[in-house]
């Protein structure tokens, strides 16, 4: 059986990086000395690096057992090394077969967990099909497009667990999929191209948050950019905030940088890339398999991490101070799940309010951002109904 | 494209590929002419301190460098003379090798005086940084501070094509970083370029 890291070795090198994200998690780090998980077995399948090592470590510390596990393109093997360290079972290594992350995932289901958190749902759905429920009380889920096929699930009525969404909190969305996911592809598809954004024409399909952060960050560089979509009100938001809308294909020719914000399948197709100009760069922000039709890529026209999200695949991912908040709430997440997931629907449940709003108001604190309290006469008003 | 345009976004790149932080939110004082550097900066969400009054119709806050630095989480274009400013904590981009930044200047004693470094001498009696990550070195001013010096961010190579520093760290990664002295050659010690350049 292939053992679960690829080089012990790395160890201090991962230790360091955990360390440098630590100083930028101050949300996490309150929340880690008011967790109990003691008993619990969590496992985590979130991109493995330093950010997400440290919730890992975090509810190791809350008394849980920790088992992590994550597909081989987004595995820093010296973070895995560095948690396996310290006391977390790690299945994830970047020279791992598609059979072996399949493998890895399998055997983690099979140790028994409690609370499952999952990044693009493939595991809950792997342990739905492969009947690898029993005993997990809940699981809570990352992404947009993890989010997807779980609601068609409890619309078919196939959904068997609880899942707390943990995209749709605020605390996460709000900021992750349009600040981090935004900043963190932009800069990484420049670093992987060295392409000058100034006066470059840069096109976004979809302006959901990651399409809006997306935009947001590569005019901030200097380019123009275009906004493509499918849906009536996005188009007309992209129209407000200054963006040219256009349908793709009649945005491609000029492009020089075109990002896939959609996390939906052929969004790019074969007819798109063909109709870029030599040098016009492809990448994918945020992302599921296929967003790009990479079959058949036109000379000239490159698509970067072979288009697979380009922050995970190709960078770091998201900004530490953003996955401080959402690896916050998947913190919360998981005690809400072990506390109260015995009592909830199968069904794909959004986080408790007031979760999402503590994670918000500490990370305020820890900003020594303050907030007005409204005045009596205020509260007055607004209790009138007028 | 002009160099300041250029080396903005290089220099931001840098930044934020060697630190893996956020730009959004953070106080980023700019020190030196670089109107582009300090316009980017600001749209992706950075409130920027600059020292010169026309920044401010630009959305800059301006103050001189004295009150800038203590609040600055991030200082691009730090050199000596600001060690003695910032806060705990702040990241430096500096246009100097951080070993220039530190080290006792070539044809001085070994025991710097105050003047020049602008901060109590005696934390830079052996001026020694800690690597923290690759790119990153951490060097301790007194109790209560530490700063962070990325390598290169806003160095002589800026302009360039943004190099992945894979594999950068050597053998003696993890260990102790010692200022190497007068390691670089007789470049080493002149005033940054990169400062004085109008844009």
């Amino acid at each position: 059986m292939l053992a679960g890291i690829r080089d012990p070795s790395l160890r201090a090198r991962g230790l360091e990086k955990i360390s440098w994200a630590r100083r930028f998690m101050p949300v996490l780090d309150t929340i880690a000395g008011q967790l109990d998980l003691t008993g619990r077995r969590v496992g985590l399948v979130l991109m493995l690096e330093p950010k997400t090592a440290n919730l890992a470590l975090t509810l190791r510390d809350a008394g849980a057992d920790v088992i992590v596990t994550c597909p081989a393109s987004e595995v820093a093997d010296d973070v895995a090394a560095a948690l396996a360290h310290a006391g977390v079972t790690v299945l994830a290594r970047s020279d791992a077969s598609p059979a072996d992350d399949r493998d890895f995932a399998l055997r983690m289901l099979r140790e028994g967990l409690d609370v499952l958190v999952d990044d693009g749902s493939r595991v809950v759905r792997l342990a739905h099909a492969e009947n690898l429920l029993d005993g997990l009380v809940g699981a809570a889920e990352e992404t947009t497009s993890g989010l997807r096929p779980l609601r068609v699930m409890e619309d078919r009525g196939e959904l068997r667990i609880p899942v707390l969404a943990v995209n749709d909190a605020r605390s996460k969305y709000l900021f992750d999929n349009v600040h981090g996911t935004g900043q963190s592809c932009v800069m990484a598809a420049l670093d992987l191209t060295g392409l000058q954004l100034a006066g470059e024409v840069c096109v976004v399909a979809g302006y959901g948050y990651v399409g809006q952060g997306v935009a947001r960050y590569a005019r901030a560089l200097g380019a123009r950019v275009v906004v493509s979509e499918v849906e009536p009100f996005a188009a007309l938001r992209a129209h407000h905030e200054g963006y040219e809308v256009l349908p793709l294909l009649d945005a491609c020719p000029e492009a020089g940088l075109v990002f896939s914000a959609t996390g939906v399948a052929h969004t790019i197709t074969g007819e798109h890339l063909r109709a870029m100009r030599p040098g016009a760069v492809v990448a994918v922000a945020g992302g599921v398999p296929d967003e790009v039709e990479t079959g058949d890529v036109p000379p000239g026209v490159t698509v970067l991490a072979e288009g697979e999200c380009v922050n995970c695949a190709a960078a770091e991912g998201n900004p530490i101070e953003i996955m401080d908040l959402s690896l916050a709430v998947q913190a919360l997440a998981v005690e809400h799940l072990v506390r109260r997931g015995h009592a909830m629907a199968h069904a794909v449940h959004l986080m408790p309010a007031e979760l999402d709003e503590r994670v918000a108001r500490l990370k305020l604190r820890a900003l020594g951002i303050g907030l007005d309290t409204p005045s009596a006469r205020q509260r007055e008003f607004l209790g009138s109904g007028l | 494209m002009s160099d300041g345009h250029r080396r903005a976004q290089t220099v931001i790149q840098n930044i934020l590929r060697l630190t893996n932080l956020l730009m959004a939110g953070k106080r980023v004082a700019v020190l030196g002419h670089e109107p582009e550097l300090a316009a980017r900066l600001r749209a992706m969400g950075a409130q920027t301190l600059v020292t010169d009054p026309a920044g401010a119709l630009h959305g800059h806050r301006v103050l001189p460098a004295e009150r800038a630095l203590p609040v600055a989480d991030l200082v691009v274009g730090a050199k000596r003379e600001h060690l003695g400013l910032l806060r705990d904590g702040a990241i430096l981009a500096t246009a100097e090798p951080s070993a220039d930044l530190f080290a006792v200047p070539a044809g001085t004693t070994a025991e710097p005086s105050a003047e020049l470094l602008a901060v109590p001498a005696e934390p830079f009696a052996g001026p020694v940084g800690t690597r923290v990550r690759d790119g990153i070195t951490a060097y301790r001013l007194d109790a209560d501070r530490e700063v962070f010096v990325l390598d290169g961010a806003y160095g002589p190579n800026h302009g360039h094509e943004a190099s992945v520093p894979d594999g950068a760290y050597g053998p003696d990664h993890g260990h102790e970083v010692s200022v190497p002295d007068g390691a670089y050659g007789p470049e080493h010690g002149r005033e940054a370029s990169v400062l004085d350049r109008a844009c």
